[in-house]
């Protein structure tokens, strides 16, 4: 090797850390006192970096390739391949030319027409190759994004038969400005310049023999580009003795439809899936939210504004409320007032879901174009534009957007008012694409449909092998939303009033159970308390007639001594009775219970256990403690519950007296409460006590489930805006005065 | 894919199926440079600008993540905005503070060595194929010269290295 190589040599092995200790203290020893050897190593440090980046660029640039195929917005120019050598054409760049030796690109002696002449470009672009297999056919993607579908017998040999087995593909491409420009390849066609979206060579071989195409099978070959033109032509390129190419035969390039999986599509609005990944809800499959979208169809008056707040009046610990029949239909009309009337100017929900399922897989619908124009539908917000394309399916595509430009110029009655414009441009501003679809301008949407139109773009081709090929293709790299096209109609509402009516009726029925508790617990502790009173007197006691203590008390002028004992009874006030210089006693003393880590539970219920009673008491909370007052002829077992979740904690004290407790809960298991609650209080207390834990976490649980619907609703108001991006509110205040008068109704017949 | 996974994919060479991920973010960088004055096809630029430094940065084995990954990108693409501005004569543009980047890149002499390998790339370009190619899979792809001989169709490991070393020599040459 040279000399000059054996430093660059060297230079590589000390960049890359590849010298051993001793020779790297010689070079840098050199380095030290050569101004010239570091200018070199700077060089190839400089190329060295250089290289990678043009790697990294090149990926950043192949990524943005793979990842505009699967997203919605790809853009590519099909065509149909017949012959050997074949560009297709949009942008235009200067030509550029840099003489260069490079005749290792040129690895076969003879080109596609069998002869061995090449020009600047075959010498200057590194061929790509591909294997194929020919008994299937295959979809090949080149380093610059071109998609290459080969069906099964595209090929055939110089007798004209069709070949299988293994073929190699040859791919050259120009497409982007780099690669023209490095190149050399011009764009000359006879003495103009043409304008180009990219060049690309293909050639197939079989056992280094060339192949040709069958032209009833044709390759299809797609070439990525930023713009659709609709004056594109394919060009043939006619290679020339002075080494350039001209381009001659100019072809109009068959644009078709492909059709995909139609589940791969998104045909949501443009900002709903934005607003549902900023909610939090990314993570949620196409089903869910299929079935949150699909629960906007058909409302026009709907609201999601339920009013939730009613329920926090009603607290569980207010025993003695029993006025729990008119809460409930208080519920019923609040929320009957408060379906609050916007009139949405929308693409119905229903029309989409109609149209986004299998039957409509292989047509229009189902392709990327309409894809694209859907996010421009909605914007038009109107089903008639929608219905369109669903009753023009064999016509070309952009056949039916001219019709649609047509309709939205000639007819005055589509006005989209300054005020949805408004709420438009405020939506706008959470939008995360840039299309002009987004906006609900009239006009930039017309705009954008003569875009469309303009690209000229053709119907379905199913007849094709390559076509089915493409299809697989694409479905395969596609962001796969769902398995099935599960149509899922969501009964969010239906669920919601039957989880309110639930927790509505399970707080009812424990409101009459406590009464009923209270009661009983009533009655029998004024009794035993009239019973201690007259025996602490030495009286005989005259007992009062069933059933009537709690109600009447006040009213009837019973004697003096019943009187102090069911007052201070019900009040659990101490009692102090006084009858002919005799005095009688009931202390009434108060304990305090504190749970411990309370905070840490959803919810905590003390208990207290009287033995002499049939039934339990829920003592409330006062501040951060339970407090309540103890009859101090009774013995009381204490009682600490505690929720989270699905589990149970409980504490335990026997036998307590009026002072202050702290309790600590252990979970436990709720499968044999019996067993837990087996040496508290007394048997006869049990199954209700145990009834009315389990109750309680029952409606916790309710709580909780609507709790979370009402966030849902929170949710779905916010969802809402980026469903009906042109909603149209100028109707809200007359409707407003329409729903308040039903609600009188409403009211007056309660 | 998450942060950790991207950046793993790109420190293991395997940064394709990380990019693609990493272009989920490009419309919100669209967004975010319409916001402060560029256009969409600016935003593009920015964005693919942003893609090669984030990997560059994440291919240092010193590189620690501190904030979510797209953070840091949009970070990135901010500061390359308002380089972009700079060379247009606007050099008042302050980065949003939820945008900055907490860290201690010297965001000047980042730009000033891009803009060096810039020329060297074009220069790349210009010295063209098979050179580039041999040179990409010998210092970006890491490929075996082995392996090199075989894709590019050498007869012999030496010629792979001589011909490396004359393709340096010439882009040497070209950068006088």
């Amino acid at each position: 090797m040279r000399s000059e190589l054996e430093i660059i040599k060297v230079i590589e092995q000390y960049l890359r850390g590849e010298l051993n200790e001793d020779d790297k203290k010689r070079f840098e020893n050199q380095l030290d006192k050569s101004p010239e050897l570091q200018k070199q190593v700077q060089k190839q440090k400089l190329i060295m970096e250089g290289v990678q980046n043009v790697g990294t660029k090149e990926n950043i640039k192949k990524a943005k390739k793979t990842y505009t195929i699967t997203k919605a917005a790809w853009y590519g120019v099909m065509v149909l391949v017949v012959a050997g050598v074949v560009t297709a054409g949009v942008i235009g760049y200067q030509k550029y030319f840099n003489k260069n030796n490079a005749s290792e690109n040129i690895k076969h002696q003879l080109n596609e027409e069998g002869t061995s002449q090449w020009t600047d470009a075959d010498e200057m672009i590194a061929p790509q190759f591909f294997d194929i297999d020919m008994t299937n056919g295959d979809v090949v993607q080149t380093d610059q994004g071109m998609i290459i579908a080969i069906p099964e017998g595209a090929f055939l040999d110089k007798n004209g038969k069709t070949v299988t087995g293994m073929i190699e593909l040859e791919v050259k491409e120009a497409l982007d400005k780099a690669s023209i420009l490095t190149s050399g390849l011009s764009t000359k066609s006879g003495d103009d310049l043409l304008e180009t979206g990219g060049m690309f060579y293909l050639n197939a071989r079989k056992n280094g023999e060339n192949l040709t195409l069958n032209k009833d099978n044709p390759i299809i070959v797609e070439v990525p580009t930023d713009e659709v033109l609709s004056d594109m032509e394919l060009y043939k390129g006619v290679r020339k003795d002075d080494g350039t190419i001209d381009w001659q035969n100019p072809k109009k390039i068959e644009q078709f439809l492909i059709p995909v999986d139609i589940h791969t599509l998104n045909f949501y609005p443009p900002l709903y899936e934005p607003t549902i990944d900023k909610l939090g809800y990314a993570e949620k499959n196409k089903a869910w939210k299929d079935s949150v979208y699909y629960s906007f169809a058909n409302t026009n008056n709907y609201s999601t504004q339920l009013d939730s707040t009613i329920l926090s009046t009603w607290e569980i610990n207010d025993v003695y409320n029993y006025t729990s029949v008119s809460i409930i239909d208080s519920i019923a009309t609040t929320s009957a007032s408060a379906i609050a009337a916007v009139e949405y100017l929308q693409l119905n929900p229903s029309k989409v879901q109609a149209i986004w399922n299998d039957q409509f897989q292989n047509t229009l619908i189902a392709t990327k174009e309409f894809e694209e124009r859907m996010l421009c539908l909605h914007g038009l917000a109107q089903d008639q534009f929608l219905d369109l394309y669903v009753n023009n399916l064999d016509k070309r595509i952009s056949t039916i957007d001219s019709m649609l430009v047509k309709m939205i110029g000639g007819d005055d009655s589509i006005n989209v008012d300054k005020g949805s414009t408004q709420i438009a441009s405020i939506n706008k501003t959470d939008s995360i694409n840039c299309l002009p679809c987004e906006s609900c301008d009239k006009e930039a949407l017309k705009n954008q449909f003569i875009k469309f139109a303009q690209q000229n773009k053709g119907r379905v081709k199913l007849d094709l092998g390559a076509v089915k090929m493409l299809q697989n293709y694409y479905t395969k790299h596609a962001k796969i939303y769902g398995e099935t096209a599960e149509k899922v109609q969501t009964k969010f509402l239906k669920e919601y009033n039957e989880e309110l009516s639930q927790l509505s009726q399970a707080k009812n029925d424990k409101n009459v159970e406590d009464w009923n508790n209270y009661n009983t617990n009533l009655n029998k502790e004024i009794n035993d308390n009239l019973d201690e009173v007259y025996k602490q007197l030495g009286m005989k006691r005259v007992k009062l007639p069933k059933s009537k203590y709690s109600v009447p008390i006040v009213n009837v002028g019973w004697h003096n001594i019943d009187r102090a004992v069911i007052e201070g009874t019900i009040a659990r006030e101490t009692i102090n009775v006084e009858l002919n210089g005799k005095k009688a006693q009931i202390k009434y003393e108060p304990i305090t219970i504190n749970v411990k880590e309370s905070n840490k539970y959803e919810k905590v219920f003390v208990y207290l256990l009287p033995t002499q009673l049939t039934s339990y008491q829920r003592v409330t909370k006062q501040g951060d403690s339970y407090t309540e007052k103890l009859n101090e002829f009774y013995n009381y077992d204490l009682v600490a519950v505690g929720y989270i979740g699905e589990e149970i904690y409980v504490g335990i004290e026997r036998g307590v007296s009026p002072k202050n407790y702290d309790i600590s809960l252990h979970v436990t298991d709720k499968s044999d409460l019996n067993k837990v609650f087996h040496t508290v209080g007394k048997p006869k207390h049990r199954a209700g006590f145990v009834g009315d834990i389990l109750d309680q976490q029952y409606i916790l649980k309710k709580e909780t489930n609507v709790n979370k619907m009402n966030d849902m609703i929170e949710f779905r108001d916010k969802v809402k805006n980026a469903i009906f991006q042109c909603s149209d509110i100028k109707n809200v205040e007359s409707l407003n005065e329409k729903d308040d008068k039903e609600n009188w109704n409403v009211i007056i017949k309660i | 894919m998450t942060d950790q996974e991207i950046i793993l994919k790109i420190r293991e060479g395997k940064e394709n199926r990380a990019l693609v991920n990493l272009y989920n973010y490009q419309s919100r960088v669209i967004t975010l440079v319409l916001k402060f004055g560029g256009t969409k096809d600016d935003a593009k630029d920015v964005f693919q600008e942003a893609l090669l430094i984030l990997c560059k940065k994440v291919k240092d084995t010193s590189f620690q993540l501190t904030a979510k990954l797209d953070t840091f990108l949009y970070g990135i693409c901010l500061n390359v905005w308002r380089e972009e501005l700079k060379q247009k004569g606007k050099s008042n543009f302050e980065i949003p503070t939820e945008y900055l980047i907490a860290d201690e890149t010297d965001w000047e002499a980042l730009f000033e060595k891009e803009k060096k390998l810039k020329k060297v790339e074009e220069m790349l370009y210009q010295l063209g194929n098979p050179c580039l190619e041999l040179l990409k899979l010998f210092y970006f792809q890491s490929m075996r010269v082995k392996e090199i001989a075989k894709k590019m169709g050498y007869k012999s490991e030496n010629s792979v290295k001589v011909q490396k070393y004359k393709c340096i020599e010439r882009a040497k040459k070209m950068m006088n």
